[in-house]
């Protein structure tokens, strides 16, 4: 190994695998949509399949973020502070844990969701899938915003993603009481009702952890 | 007496040993920032390095060298020639060795350092501790803390400059008033260097500051025209400082060429003149064709070194950006400039890791990792007496094998 004291000391970007971990958090996430679409559209073993495929990347993530994790020892110097950076990383990838429990829970029983639902249900899946897109936005922004530019422009841009982020997940809530409302003036039998409250419970905590995500990297770029 | 000349081959052939390592470990410091930057590729750095650091040897290296070099042992209180002619061998195997070892033990040490500590060695040995000269041993070893120490404050007022009137404004307008100051400063910085920290004005009849101060001007005036014409092709903040990266690169390369050859090339001159002339003078002359010896010798460090640096790197590499760049280069050759204005024999490396360490503090880079720089300070610390003492050895193992 020769000795290149310079490129020793600077290590490889952790916020390139902050990155990287939201790529994933973005096929996964897309995965449980289809994964949730079919099962609505109750072909079963084709969201079976989908929902395997979730938890396996759910775990890639996974492995990221330990790998992120391990690439920050005592002594390593960061932009923002370290345990604010590990906070965001932690909290986006209980994102996915969430995104898990959604599916493992789903393929439990074979719920057929009934049509006086379907629609907003889909809406409740979609507005958290709005919602975690944003929060994308934001984490792409954050590692130009932290490691290159400083611009205030983009501070303040970045600022308003995270609001649009607190908007979606605020609107999702609504939605998702809204939803409550319906599963329990539905005629179904109380397994279903239960399976499908707890379901919508499950894909609403994506939402919520991507709203602290948000609230993290809030926290790291105010000045 | 009768000094033998396989003791200048000896010589010679450790020479352009410390020459390659000259080479071979520094390329990574002087063009480091730039690669990282992204300003050029790996292969173009090693060129840039190879071809820079020769020329800096040889034509603006110094012709005169103090037959130890920086005057760290009273020569005439050796006066023996086999003395002086053993010893400096000695002394630059004895480096060499310091050199070797924390290469392969990846310690990033400075060939300057284990030099002076070989010297002092040297003198120790050979004339006692009479013949060394102390305060100026003290005045070196307090330089190596304080040139990493300024040139570290340097890159974050810099850094922070840059953030505060530039960065955070990113107009035009901004941009377009900095560009002058930025390019002016780096020219200023860069013809300075080169007309005090080397023998060139020497060899030019000018007056360093005057001469520096009109192409300051003229750098000045281009680069404001030059940042026009790049706002309207919509070259970005960073683009800017790309180039000027290159620049302050380039000058590392051939003020590094420049100052470091003497570190190889000073003993085989020793040796050489006390061959010929048999007897000890203060003040040796540095042939060209030895100059050149050196020069080929750093290159080809330069070269063969950089494919490994290529191989064992690869996207290991964290990205610099330009700013970050220019700011580690323009803070490394501002503190070697005022350093060796004061008579410093300062280490590239060093004042590279005060700089990045620098930028890491104003917040500018993505990750700094605190212990390699731990660890630097440990190495520089065990330099001195390690190549000293290793030279002790050499000599008292050499000195009974010659004096019959």
């Amino acid at each position: 190994m020769p000795r290149i004291p310079i490129f020793r000391v600077l290590r490889k970007s952790p916020f390139d695998g902050l990155l990287e971990h939201a790529s994933k958090v973005r096929e996964c996430l897309s995965t449980l949509k289809e994964a949730i679409v079919t099962y609505s559209e109750g072909k079963y073993e084709e969201s079976q399949k989908l929902s395997d495929r979730v938890v396996a990347l759910e775990h890639e993530a996974d492995l990221i973020k330990n790998k992120v994790l391990m690439s920050l020892p005592r002594g390593i110097l960061l932009p923002v502070e370290k345990s604010e950076f590990i906070r965001l990383l932690i909290e986006q990838d209980a994102i996915l844990n969430s995104a898990e429990d959604a599916v493992i829970w789903m393929n439990m029983r074979k719920t057929k969701i009934p049509k006086e639902i379907k629609e907003d249900f889909l809406r409740h899946l979609y507005k958290v899938l709005e919602c975690t897109d944003a929060l994308e936005k934001v984490v792409i922004n954050v590692k130009k915003l932290v490691t290159a530019t400083l611009s205030r422009k983009l501070r303040e841009t970045t600022e308003k993603i995270i609001q649009e982020v607190h908007k979606k997940e605020y609107e999702d809530d609504t939605i998702e009481k809204e939803l409550a409302k319906k599963i329990f003036a539905l005629p179904s039998d109380p397994l279903s009702v239960f399976h499908l409250l707890k379901l919508s419970d499950l894909i609403g905590d994506i939402a919520t952890h991507a709203e602290n995500a948000g609230d993290r990297i809030s926290a790291m770029i105010a000045r | 007496m009768e000094i033998p000349f396989f003791l200048f081959i000896a010589t010679g052939i450790i020479g352009i040993y410390m020459a390659w390592n000259i080479g071979a470990n520094d390329v990574s410091n002087s063009m480091a920032s730039a690669v990282g930057a992204r300003a050029i590729t790996l292969k173009q750095a090693i060129l840039i390095a190879a071809v820079l650091d020769f020329i800096g040897a040889v034509f603006i290296g110094s012709h005169v060298t103090d037959t130890v070099r920086k005057g760290i042992v009273d020569p005439l209180g050796i006066a023996d020639p086999l003395s002086l002619a053993l010893g400096t061998l000695s002394a630059l195997l004895g480096a060499g060795i310091w050199v070797t070892i924390a290469t392969w033990k990846s310690l990033p040490v400075s060939t300057t350092h284990s030099i002076v500590g070989a010297l002092v060695g040297f003198g120790l040995v050979s004339g006692g501790k009479e013949v060394i000269k102390w305060n100026k041993v003290t005045h070196i070893v307090l330089s190596w803390i304080i040139s990493p120490l300024f040139s570290c404050i340097l890159a974050i007022l810099i850094f922070r400059i840059i953030v505060v009137f530039i960065l955070k404004k990113r107009s035009r307008e901004a941009l377009l008033k900095i560009s002058p100051l930025l390019t002016g400063m780096t020219t200023f910085i860069v013809t300075l260097s080169l007309f005090l920290k080397t023998p060139l004005s020497q060899k030019l009849p000018l007056n360093p500051f005057t001469s520096s101060l009109g192409l300051t001007l003229i750098g000045s005036l281009l680069g404001f025209f030059w940042t026009k014409k790049l706002i309207q092709r919509k070259v970005g903040i960073e683009g800017i400082f790309r180039k000027l990266q290159i620049m302050t690169s380039c000058y590392v390369a051939l003020a590094h060429g420049a100052n470091d050859v003497a570190n190889a090339v000073g003993p085989m001159a020793t040796v050489y003149s006390v061959l010929r002339s048999g007897v000890v003078a203060l003040k040796v002359t540095v042939p060209l064709w030895m100059l050149a010896v050196g020069g080929m010798g750093i290159a080809l460090g330069v070269t063969t070194w950089g494919y490994r640096v290529i191989s064992t790197l690869g996207s290991k590499i964290t990205t610099l950006t330009n700013t970050r760049g220019f700011t580690i280069d323009f803070s490394t050759a501002t503190s070697i400039l005022i350093s060796s204005k004061l008579g410093m024999p300062v280490s590239t490396t060093h004042a590279v890791v005060g700089a990045v360490v620098g930028v890491g503090l104003a917040r500018g880079l993505e990750a700094v990792d605190l212990r390699v720089v731990r660890r630097i300070l440990y190495s520089w610390f065990l330099t001195l007496p390690v190549s000293a003492l290793s030279t002790i050895l050499i000599y008292q193992g050499l000195f009974p094998i010659f004096r019959r």
